[in-house]
Formats: structure tokens, sequence, C-alpha cells
């Protein structure tokens, strides 16, 4: 049997420019908590590249280090030097040890119904039925959900957000731009709050506002699971609904989908071509096209603050404070525009939060396998927002919303930007 | 011993999370941040001094090599287990243990990370000044093992300047202290001869530090340069005239490249030579001092001089410095950097020298300076899995510590010997010299097992 490889070329060649300086393991939320070698992205990139190389077997212990001692928060890639690209080698490794381990059933299961967004839409009593799929060992059995408290999870949506709005969302007068709106899976069937506050906001600032029906999942969670066949399917399926030339910018709601959309797809096309996967050349020019259109939806507002109405100062102050998603501000390297927006609210005191760029601790699937270490990075957050006085905490990332909302006193509210400037938008 | 009965020993005194030894744990603590690999045999992790004398004693009793390991950072082979053994690992060891503002003092636990200990002093207003580009990362008990210098070291001393007292675990298990929190001790000075032994002589398991106040003010300036001769006669003239800024700090264009690259300082991309020059000290002079540079600058042709306006401006500058090496590694996959050090007036000459050997072996040198100190770090770049430009690097790294040795200077300046530069021993100090060394290394570890085949080449007429 030929060698299979183990990592495409482009994510193969990160491995020999890591020169083991070691200055990423001090934005290594992980390893802070587990103080060993594998928790470091280090430590993983050189277990890449024995991997690769075939020094090292793909072991179940070298499968652990890759899923219980990362959260994939790109922390270390936006702190690299060198320009390591941790994030693709250890996806990429996550991927060939599903493939030889096989992934827990109940993620399986998730991850093939965020993929077939029909088995979901279509189901009726959306809500009821997925507690009761996920229920038990998952949602229900408090043991089970890891460092998440289950009765703090927020219920599902009445329906999908998708099922709530039309196509097309038309302004009432001039029309400034036009836009593809990308909700996430979390605004779907967990936040339709933050999908309604996007179509309220961009509305009011002259935006048409497309929102294809049949969206899937991005297929970064899926991806950093190691699933890359259905991550594919997902891949597939968005590009054809928003590879659009005719469109000025396709918003996203969610820094992880964000992050994956932009900077994931053509890269992974690539990566899978080159391990013998039929991708055209045209799917990666759609994805290239597609990614230099995507903007979190916090950016496109920043950079058309001139078609928002006017805002009128009202009574008390609410304090709000804002915190970093990973996925935006090392993956997309956006800081600024979230809080640009939140400054723009004339009814927010706006205060900074210590460490708000250090990662919340959630990274999906991860706070609930390895508890222990999630819980104890998103105490250090929580302590920090609570130390800030702050009223709302604002993020740009429905998984951080989560995560953070789950731990966090419940007297503070976590909202996304949008929903505070909607707030305000709507008196 | 046969191994499985080692591991079970160790377990009874570290417990079972704390001994790692599998294929996947060799090779995670085969390497520092050299080019040497090497795997240990087993991997311990301590909590407290207790069970590092437990496990010293141990290795002792069965004749097992022990290497101490901070986070791996250092650049020399240091924590590399080259016979094998023990790696002994101090990270979870990271308390203060008490911190003493009064006397400023502070005790720590040696895995504590340096730029953790300065966060935690910050909040009290106080500092610990070594200064390490890798701060973020490293240990204490890494930084007194390699004695380790940084930017500010000019003006403030290296690592075992700062480190007062420490509590050491012997080769044979015995826990002793030496130093204290008094500034002299009396009886020999022991303290001096730990540091920079890279856990040859002992484990360091508690180090007492100096600490200080903040300085009241600080100003922060980047001067650049069409030329390295003038920048480095810029520094040479600084001193000249009785001035010791806080940080001389040079780097030349091809270290501004990749930095930029890397960190979008606003470094100019043409610029020949960057210096950065930060003062320190009270508000009072401050302004005068910083005329007395910029007209030293101007004097010598610098193209442009930008002062930082605030903590931000100045974080982002030394930002850039700090993270220097590892940029460089966007430029090739490897690097080898020489960190020897020439009497402060040499530097041209021996910079131009460095250069010649670049073009000698054909391969790109980089450099990034403690110009103050006349340290240099010309960083080699390279492909390691290209063996003939391997060779050639190797060579070429030889002749610079031999241009260093010629000068009038060492072949290392505060990143140790370790592994990589121990044959260069020879071209800094006679056989006699060695010998006392050696016996100095016998009287602490007889049985040669601590960090074994480390700093001090073997004699001709080997024992
Ligand atoms: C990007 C980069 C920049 C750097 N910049 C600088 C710089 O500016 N200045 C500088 O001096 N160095 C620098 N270094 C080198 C390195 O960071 C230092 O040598 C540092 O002190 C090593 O600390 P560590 O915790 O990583 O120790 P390790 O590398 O793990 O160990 C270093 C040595 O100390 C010994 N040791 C560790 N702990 C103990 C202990 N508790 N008791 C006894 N012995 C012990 C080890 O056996 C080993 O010999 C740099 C390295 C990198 C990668
Ligand atoms: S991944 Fe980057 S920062 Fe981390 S050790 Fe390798 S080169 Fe250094
Ligand atoms: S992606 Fe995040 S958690 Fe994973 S190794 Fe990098 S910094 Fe650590």
């Amino acid at each position: 049997m030929a060698k299979q490889e183990l990592l495409g070329e482009n994510t193969r060649e990160n491995i020999y420019h890591c020169i083991k300086c070691g200055l990423c393991i001090a934005h290594c939320p992980v390893y802070k908590e587990v103080l060993k070698e594998e928790a470091t992205p280090r430590g993983k990139v050189q277990l890449s590249r024995h991997l690769s190389e075939g020094s090292l077997e793909l072991s179940e212990e070298v499968k652990e280090a890759f899923f219980s001692t990362c959260l994939l928060c790109g922390s270390c890639v936006a702190n690299c030097p060198s320009g390591v690209h941790g994030d693709h080698l250890f996806s990429g490794v996550r991927w060939r040890a599903a493939q030889r381990y096989g992934i827990d059933w109940k993620k399986r299961m998730m991850f093939q119904l965020l993929a077939s967004k029909w088995k979901m839409s279509k189901s009726a009593f959306f809500g009821k039925w997925a507690r009761k799929v996920f229920g038990g060992p998952w949602i229900e059995d408090k043991l089970n959900a890891g460092a998440l408290n289950v009765a703090r999870v927020p219920a599902f949506n009445e329906q999908p957000f998708s099922d709530t709005v039309p196509e097309v969302v038309r302004p009432a007068g001039k029309v400034n731009a036009r836009v593809l709106y990308f909700h996430g899976c979390a605004t779907n069937y967990l936040y339709g709050a933050i999908g309604d506050a996007v179509v309220d906001v961009l509305k009011k600032m002259g935006v048409e506002v497309i929102i294809p029906k049949e969206q899937s999942c991005c297929g970064l969670p899926i991806f950093m699971s190691g699933e890359r066949e259905t991550a594919l399917t997902c891949i597939r399926d968005n590009l054809k609904l928003f590879a659009r030339p005719d469109v000025d910018a396709v918003v996203v709601d969610c820094a992880t989908c964000g992050a994956a959309l932009k900077n994931e797809y053509a890269h992974l096309l690539r990566d899978l071509r080159q391990l013998g996967e039929a991708v055209s050349d045209a799917e990666i020019a759609a994805a290239e096209l597609m990614a230099a259109k995507i903007k979190d939806v916090t950016v496109f507002i920043d950079e058309h603050k001139e078609w928002l109405p006017q805002l009128k100062a009202g009574g008390a102050k609410l304090r709000v404070t804002y915190h970093d998603p990973c996925h935006l501000v090392k993956g997309m390297k956006i800081s600024a525009q979230p809080r640009n927006v939140l400054k723009a609210i004339p009814g927010v005191e706006y205060v900074e939060l210590p460490g708000a760029n250090d990662c919340c601790g959630g990274g999906g699937s991860f706070q609930v396998e390895h508890a222990e270490v999630s819980r104890k990075i998103t105490k250090r957050k929580t302590a920090n927002i609570e130390a800030t006085k702050a009223q709302v905490l604002a993020t740009c990332c429905p998984g951080c919303n989560l995560t953070i909302a789950n731990h966090l006193d419940p007297a503070i509210r976590v909202l996304h930007p949008v929903q505070l400037l909607r707030e305000a938008l709507n008196g | 011993m046969d191994k499985e009965t080692m591991i079970a020993e160790l377990v009874k005194m570290v417990g079972r999370d704390n001994v790692l030894s599998s294929a996947m744990y060799f090779k995670l603590y085969e390497y520092d941040a050299s080019l040497n690999r090497s795997q240990p045999d087993c991997i311990v992790l301590t909590e407290s001094t207790e069970q590092v004398a437990q496990v010293v004693k141990f290795a002792h009793a069965n004749r097992i090599p022990l290497i101490a390991r901070g986070t791996g950072t250092n650049l020399s082979g240091g924590s590399v287990a080259v016979q094998g053994g023990i790696s002994l690992v101090l990270t979870k060891m990271n308390k203060i243990l008490d911190l003493d503002i009064e006397n400023q003092r502070v005790v720590v636990q040696p895995g504590i990370i340096t730029l953790d200990l300065k966060n935690e002093l910050a909040k009290h207003g106080y500092l610990y000044q070594p200064d390490p580009a890798s701060e973020k990362v490293t240990t204490i008990g890494g930084n007194f093992g390699e004695n380790a210098g940084g930017p500010h070291c000019l003006k403030y001393g290296v690592t075992s300047n700062h480190v007062l007292g420490a509590e050491v675990v012997l080769d044979n298990g015995e826990v002793i202290r030496v130093g204290g929190k008094a500034l002299d001790n009396p009886g020999f000075d022991l303290l001096g001869i730990l540091g920079a032994s890279e856990g040859t002589l002992g484990i360091v398991t508690e180090a007492t530090l100096r600490i200080v106040p903040k300085a009241e003010a600080i100003k922060t300036m980047l001067c650049i340069f069409d030329s390295i001769e003038d920048g480095g006669n810029t520094v040479t003239a600084i001193i000249g005239e009785g001035m010791i800024p806080a940080t001389l700090e040079m780097m030349d264009n091809l270290t501004i490249k990749a930095v930029e690259e890397a960190y979008h300082v606003g470094f100019p991309l043409d610029a020949a030579a960057i210096l950065i020059v930060e003062l320190d000290g009270l508000k009072d002079g401050m302004d005068r001092l910083t005329e007395r540079i910029l007209a030293i600058c101007r004097q010598h042709k610098v193209r442009e001089i930008r002062v930082a306006k605030d903590q931000a401006e100045r974080d982002k500058i030394w930002a850039g410095r700090k993270g220097a090496f590892g940029a460089v590694g966007r430029l090739r996959p490897n690097y080898l950097v020489n960190d020897g050090t020439v009497p402060r007036t040499r530097l041209p000459e021996t910079l131009a020298k460095v250069v010649e050997i670049g073009k000698k072996y054909r391969l790109p040198i980089a450099n990034v300076f403690h110009a103050g100190d006349g340290n240099l770090h010309p960083l080699i770049l390279f492909d390691e899995r290209d063996k003939d430009e391997l060779a050639r690097v190797h060579a070429a790294a030889t002749e610079i510590m031999e241009v260093c040795a010629a000068m009038g200077g060492t072949i290392s300046g505060e990143h140790g010997i370790g592994l990589e530069k121990m044959h260069g021993m020879a071209m800094v100090f006679s056989e006699k010299d060695m010998a006392a060394m050696r016996q100095v290394k016998a009287a602490f570890d007889p049985l040669n097992l601590l960090n074994p085949g480390k700093v001090l080449p073997e004699s001709e007429k080997a024992a």
C-alpha cells in the first residue's frame, strides 16, 4: 500500500519553520493549566513533525494530546514570530486521528445534523426534538455536560431563525448596499435574537439583506474535530450560496464562522486536493471570491456608520465591556471595530476588560469533553469581567457567549454588540 | 535497574501523573531551542523540594543521570538529555513563596515564569530587572542556570547579580541553602559558582531575588541609521561620554526586515541598522540626558530618531526586539545563534568579520546585538534538511567563536555553553583553567550524574 501522506504540502512546510523557540507557550491557555509539554503549541508542532515523518505512531495517547490539550483557539498562530500555522497542523492531525479511531457517536450525530440542514429545519418542534436527541448523556445529564451547567444552557429557538425571516429583507427607502447574511448554527438554533438584531440594524442602515434559506454549518466545529469529509459537504453547500460576485459583502455574526469562511476554505480545499480529493479550480476560485467579501457584521457597520440613523442619548448609562473572541482577534485580526460600535452608542459607558483577548476556554466541544481545564480557563475570564463591574459583556461570538454566560454572574447580561445597537436604535 | 522498576519507584515519590514515559513523551522532552535532540529515559515533574530531593537521591543511588529542565528554551542544548536518564521538569514549582517588599526581596520556586513574576511585582510597583527576550516563557531556574542576560543588563547586570540566595538539592539528595536575603554572606560564595552552572552542580529549588521599585520615568528612542558603523560608533560615543543607558540594542537590516514582517512595528525596511536606546531613572534630568544622546546620534549621521510617546509605543518597539529571534524563522526554517562577546570598541570590526564569514560559507547572517555589552547575536540562517548547508553552518559558527576569542572577547555572553559551544571552551580557557573547573564539578557531583556531558569538554587524557 502506498504510504498515505499525513498532511498536505502547504500545511507540512509549517513543521520545518518551527524553531522551537517556545514563545507561543506564553499565549496558550491550555498550557497555563496543564504545565506539560504536550499542552504547548511547540510540543504539538514537534509531534506533528514526527507523525508526518513517520517517526512516531499516531497512538491513542497522541490522539488524546491533540484533542484534549488544544482549543484550536489560534493564539499560538497569532503569536508565532516565525509564522507557523499550528492550527492547520493540529486540525490535520485530528482528521487523521478521527479516520483511525473514529469519533464519538454523539459528536458524529451532531455534526451530521449540522451538515444536513434539512434534517433540522424540517423538524417541526426542533427544540424539543433536539433536546431529546442530545438528551440523556449530552445535554440533560449534568454530570456529562462537562464544564457546562446544563440548566444555564439557553433554550433552543422555538423555530430555527432562518424560518422566521424572509429570504430577502429590503430597507424602506434608498438602498445603500446589498449583502448576504451568513448566520451561524448558533444564531439559527440558539440565539435567534442576534439574528433579529443583525437584520433589523442593517435594514435601518438602508442595507438589503439576503438570507439564503439553505445555508449550512460553516463546517469549522466539524473540521476541528477531525471530520473533514463532513466538513467538505458544508463547504461545498455554502460556496454555492455565498460565492456571489453581485453583492457588496457577506456579513457574519459569529467569529468562528467568519474565520472559517475567510481563512480556511481555500486553504482546506487546496490541502484536500493535494491529498487526492477531487477539488476543482472553480471551487477554489469561488472560495477566494467569497473570502474577499466576508466581513464581521461589526466591521461592516463600523465602515458605514454614516448610514446609521441618529442615536439619541438615553437616561442612565449602561456599563459595558467587551471580550475578544479568539477567532475574531487572532483569526481575523479584528479588535477595534466592535469596540467602535459599542463606544458609538450614546447610552454606553465603555470599560476595557483586562485580558480582553484571553481565550474563554470553551473551544466548542472541548468544554464538554475536557471540563477541568476548560473550567479553569473560563474562571479567569469571568473573574476579570466581574471585576470591571460591567452590566453587559458584549462579544461577537455565540460560542464565547455560551461559555461565558454559563459561568458568569447571572446579573451580567451577555450580548452581541449588534443587540445593544438595536436596543439603542429602537429607543 | 530496569525501566519498569525505575518507573514504579518514581511513581511512589511523585504520583502517576507526574511520571511520563512513552514514545510520545520522549519526543516531547528531547529538545530545547537549540538544534540538539536526545531522548531521556523518563520524565518526572516535581511539586516540592522534598520530591526533588527524593528523586535526586534515588537517581544517585542508582547511578541514573538527571537533567533539570525549565521551559526548555535555552539555545545551547542545556536541557537535552544527551546520556538519557531522568528529565526533571520544574514547571509545576511555580509559586511565589515570600514577597518581602520592605526588604526588596522575593523568594520564588524555580519554575515560575519570569514575566509572570514581573507582572505580579508590577502590581506593587516593583520590578525584577533581568529581561531575557524570552522572559514571557522562561523560568527563573533556567535563567539562573544559564545566567541569562537581556537588554537591560547593560545597566543592571545579568541574572546572577539579582539572585541573592538559593535552596539547592545536591547530587546525593541533600538540601542546602546558600546566600540569603542579605547582600553579603560569609564563607565561600557558592552562589557565584552555581550561577550559569547549567544544572551540572545541583538543582535549585528556591531562589531569593532582589527587586527594586519601578523607575519614575522611562524614555525609549528608536534611532535609525544608514550604516552599521555609524550605529556602532554612536554606542561607543554614548558610553564614552560616561552615560550608561538602560539599554543599547542594535539590529541589522536583515533582522529589521524579518521583524517588520512579523510585528509591523514600523521599522523602515531600508535602514542599515536601528539602535534602541532606553533611559530610565528619575524624572529630573531625563530630558537633558535625552538631548545629549540625541546630539550624539546626530553627530553620527543618524537618519531619523523616534521617541516613543507612551507605554503602547514602547511596548511595540520592544515586542519587535524581543521577537527578533523568532522572526528570522520566517526567512529560513532554522537558525543557529552565537552569542559571543567582544570589547565594545571592537564591535564594528568584529561585525565586518562576521559578514566575511557569512560570504565565505554562503550563509545569510542576521545580526541583533546587545551593543552596549559588546554582545553579538549573529543568527546564521539555514534549512537543517540540507545537510551540506548544516555542515557549513557549524563551521561558520566555530569560526565566529574564534573571531570573538581573538578580539579579546569570549564565546558566550549569556546563552551558556551546553553542548553547542563545548568545543569552543578551549578557545578561551587553558587546559589548566578547565582542570580547575573540573575539580569544582567533581566536588559537587563526583559521580557525574547531574546534566552529564555539558559545559566542560572531557579532558585530553580522559579519566
Ligand atoms: C527567542 C529566544 C530568545 C532568547 N533571548 C535570550 C536573551 O535575551 N538572553 C538570554 O540570556 N537568553 C535568551 N534566550 C535563551 C533562554 O531563553 C535562556 O537561556 C533561559 O534562561 C532558559 O530558561 P528555561 O526556563 O527555558 O530553561 P531550560 O532551557 O529548560 O534550562 C536551561 C539550563 O538551566 C538548567 N536548569 C533549569 N532549571 C534549573 C534548576 N531549577 N536548577 C538548576 N538548573 C536548572 C537546565 O539544566 C539547563 O542547563 C532566548 C531563547 C529564545 C528561544
Ligand atoms: S510554533 Fe512558533 S512560537 Fe512556537 S516554538 Fe515554533 S516557532 Fe516558536
Ligand atoms: S490553538 Fe490555542 S489551545 Fe491550541 S495549542 Fe494553540 S494556543 Fe494552545
